[in-house]
């Protein structure tokens, strides 16, 4: 147990994967430790002396109990994340985690699951999803849906090969723009959404037994949200996860509140359903 | 003078005060008057100079400035190879005397909020080694509406110790077990209230609630946020009135605000960088509050700003959470805000629906 709430835990970065031009993976091994956690927990990483920044943790908990480290991936984006992807394997970052609610996964046992993501969306999923596949005789029939703007915007490349033919795992997955090699191999081009109509065909939704997990940009969480009501999934199976400015993870600096939610202590994972009361609620948009 | 308990009535002459405070094992803040005029909480002051009856008007800045710092050190770090890690001692046992019944409300409130899922160590830290003595008002500002919020002049509950100047003594109550703690073993300080004197203090009560100049609907305020009842055009012509200035913010003892900044010093010869982590007041009312890594936020204009600072203090569903409303009506806001958009200001214009009301007087 840390002494101090806002202490983080010295953790060693053991590898460094690079994903994209502007993505990388940080494999950590956190001193003393993390215990456990949900996938779509996040963790909130230190460059000491730039500052620290949440990010949902990309591995998987089964991962983590075999080899004793998490990871991160990470886009370079600020001035946190572009100070990150400049340490080295051996220099340290603080730790503190996990943080946040997680993925109702209980909720999906026994039912169709289907997991939908958006570019560097991907990371909190790959925890849910590997998760799932560690525990797989719990869970029905596994989709995974996974949009980016370029072949190149990918991440998990070599993961995503090996789920697309894993035959416990259907998985599709498109881009918005296409490269020479993604036309040569005749892949499908177009928003994530258009994947939908393609699961109708070979695999429809039956709303009531289906759980859908979602996260990406806002804009596409939205279109994602509307195809999935459009085949009668109910609200309170449709996950996804908002994003805001989390500084301090626990509740208390006030930055991530939508209405009277702070989305790092009661989310950042939310249902549709609690999502559209949020909405409600939320100061900037209905009072 | 006997066992102390809580609950005991007592009286404490004032030519007794100063040994009384000289007994205490504790750092002392209390309220002196400055250069202009102005009141400020100060650490261990020359006794002679601490304001000690109910005639002088509020700090200027809450003295729970004293538990949540304008800015604190989270903790230092030394960086060669693994971090290292070193944190601000404990705090000392303080004594904060002659702290209003507002800011003694809004201490609890502060009390209940940090401690709450998770417990923010230094702020719980330093309220665990707090004992307050307040002085129940008899001089509100022209600005004061606490009798509005549930914030005094008076305090019924949430107090250690609360005295009432009656001139040459204090009625001393004793409300919670710190403040017992307080006042054992310095029980010769003290007297038995004589017979009256509380009947005498409910009269007194009643005479300062007359002086009171504003008051502020809260109820109709929280009615309207909480059913989105308000227009939007309402809303508009109020937030053009701010000018951004976060003073409200700063000023205000229920707001917990706060942003988190590393600061690194120039790298050591030996190759040790050494700095450290502080957190500082922030404001909802900055456009970089909500901004996120990639510039984008999630309020992105100052209406949308303005909203969710009354939205914070006055719906029902926070209100349902922190158990008050979300003012304890210093009249801090009012004194800082340029653009008259105050609490009772936005709270009279919800009510009556039109902007420039002057406040209700």
């Amino acid at each position: 147990m840390r002494k101090h709430l806002y202490e983080p835990m010295p953790a060693r970065i053991i590898e460094v994967i690079d994903e994209t031009p502007d993505v990388k993976t940080f494999t950590l091994q956190v001193e003393d430790g993390i215990v456990d956690y949900r996938p779509g927990q996040f963790a909130e990483v230190s460059v000491f002396g730039v500052g620290e920044a949440p990010f949902g943790i990309s591995s998987s908990p089964t991962w983590t109990k075999r080899t004793g480290y998490i990871q991160v991936t990470v886009r370079a984006v600020g001035k946190v994340t572009r100070a990150l992807h400049n340490l080295k394997v051996g220099e340290y970052v603080g730790v503190r985690a996990p943080l946040g609610n997680g993925f109702p996964v209980e909720k999906a046992e026994g039912k169709r699951v289907i997991i939908v993501g958006g570019g560097i969306g991907l990371p909190p999923l790959r925890s849910l999803l590997n998760y799932m596949l560690d525990n797989r005789e719990r869970f029905g029939k596994i989709t995974v849906l996974y949009g980016a703007r370029t072949p190149a915007d990918m991440v998990f490349k070599r993961e995503l090969a090996e789920w697309s033919t894993r035959p416990d795992v259907e998985y599709l997955d498109t881009v918005d723009i296409a490269d020479e090699e993604w036309q040569r191999l005749g892949k499908r081009v177009g928003v994530v959404t258009t994947l939908f109509p393609i699961l109708d065909e070979q695999s429809p939704i039956e709303p009531h037994n289906t759980v859908a997990f979602i996260c990406g940009p806002p804009i596409m969480i939205h279109f994602v949200i509307l195809e999935l009501e459009k085949r009668n999934v109910p609200p309170e199976n449709i996950i996804s996860t908002l994003e805001r400015h989390m500084k301090c993870g626990v509740g208390k600096c006030g930055h991530c509140a939508i209405g009277h939610k702070y989305v790092c202590v009661d989310g950042p994972v939310f249902s549709w359903a609690e999502m559209k009361e949020l909405e409600w609620m939320s100061a900037e948009k209905s009072v | 003078m006997g066992n102390i308990e809580v609950g005991s009535k007592l009286t404490l002459s004032k030519a007794k005060l100063n040994d009384f405070l000289r007994s205490l094992d504790a750092l002392l803040a209390a309220p002196i008057r400055l250069e202009h005029g102005e009141v400020h909480f100060a650490i261990n002051p020359p006794l002679e100079q601490i304001l000690r009856d109910a005639e002088y008007v509020n700090s200027t800045i809450s003295p729970v400035a004293l538990l949540f710092p304008q800015t604190e050190v989270l903790f230092n770090f030394k960086l060669n190879g693994k971090p290292q890690l070193e944190f601000p001692p404990p705090p000392q046992p303080l004594v904060i005397f002659g702290i209003r019944s507002c800011d003694v409300a809004a201490i609890r409130y502060l009390e209940m909020f940090f401690s709450r899922n998770f417990v923010d160590t230094p702020f719980c830290e330093r309220a665990k080694v707090t004992t307050l003595i307040s002085v129940a008002c008899q001089r509100p500002s022209k600005n004061c509406f606490c009798p509005c919020c549930a914030g005094g002049p008076f305090l019924e509950d949430g107090y250690d110790i609360q005295l009432v100047d009656f001139g040459e003594l204090f009625l001393v109550e004793v409300g919670s077990e710190k403040g017992k703690q307080l006042l054992s073993g310095r029980e010769g300080f003290f007297e038995p209230a004589p017979e009256g004197l509380i009947e005498r203090r409910n009269s007194l009560y009643e005479e300062t609630l007359q002086k009171f100049e504003i008051a502020s609907h809260m109820g109709t305020g929280v009615r309207k946020v909480t059913s989105r009842s308000v227009s939007e055009e309402l809303w508009k012509m109020m937030a053009a009135r701010c000018i951004e200035c976060g003073g409200c913010a700063f000023v205000c003892p229920l707001c917990t605000c706060f942003d988190v900044v590393d600061h690194k010093l120039p790298l050591h010869s030996d190759g040790t960088a050494c700095g450290w982590r502080e957190r500082c007041w922030d404001c909802c009312q900055f456009a970089g509050y909500s901004m996120e890594a990639a510039g984008v936020s999630p309020r992105p204009d100052k209406l949308s700003r303005f909203k969710r600072r009354f939205y914070h203090k006055l719906s029902y569903f926070y209100m349902e959470m922190d158990g008050r409303v979300g003012c304890v009506g210093c009249g801090r806001c009012i004194q800082v805000c340029f653009g008259v958009v105050d609490m009772p200001a936005v709270v009279n214009t919800l009510r009556e629906e039109k902007v420039f009301g002057v406040r209700l007087r």
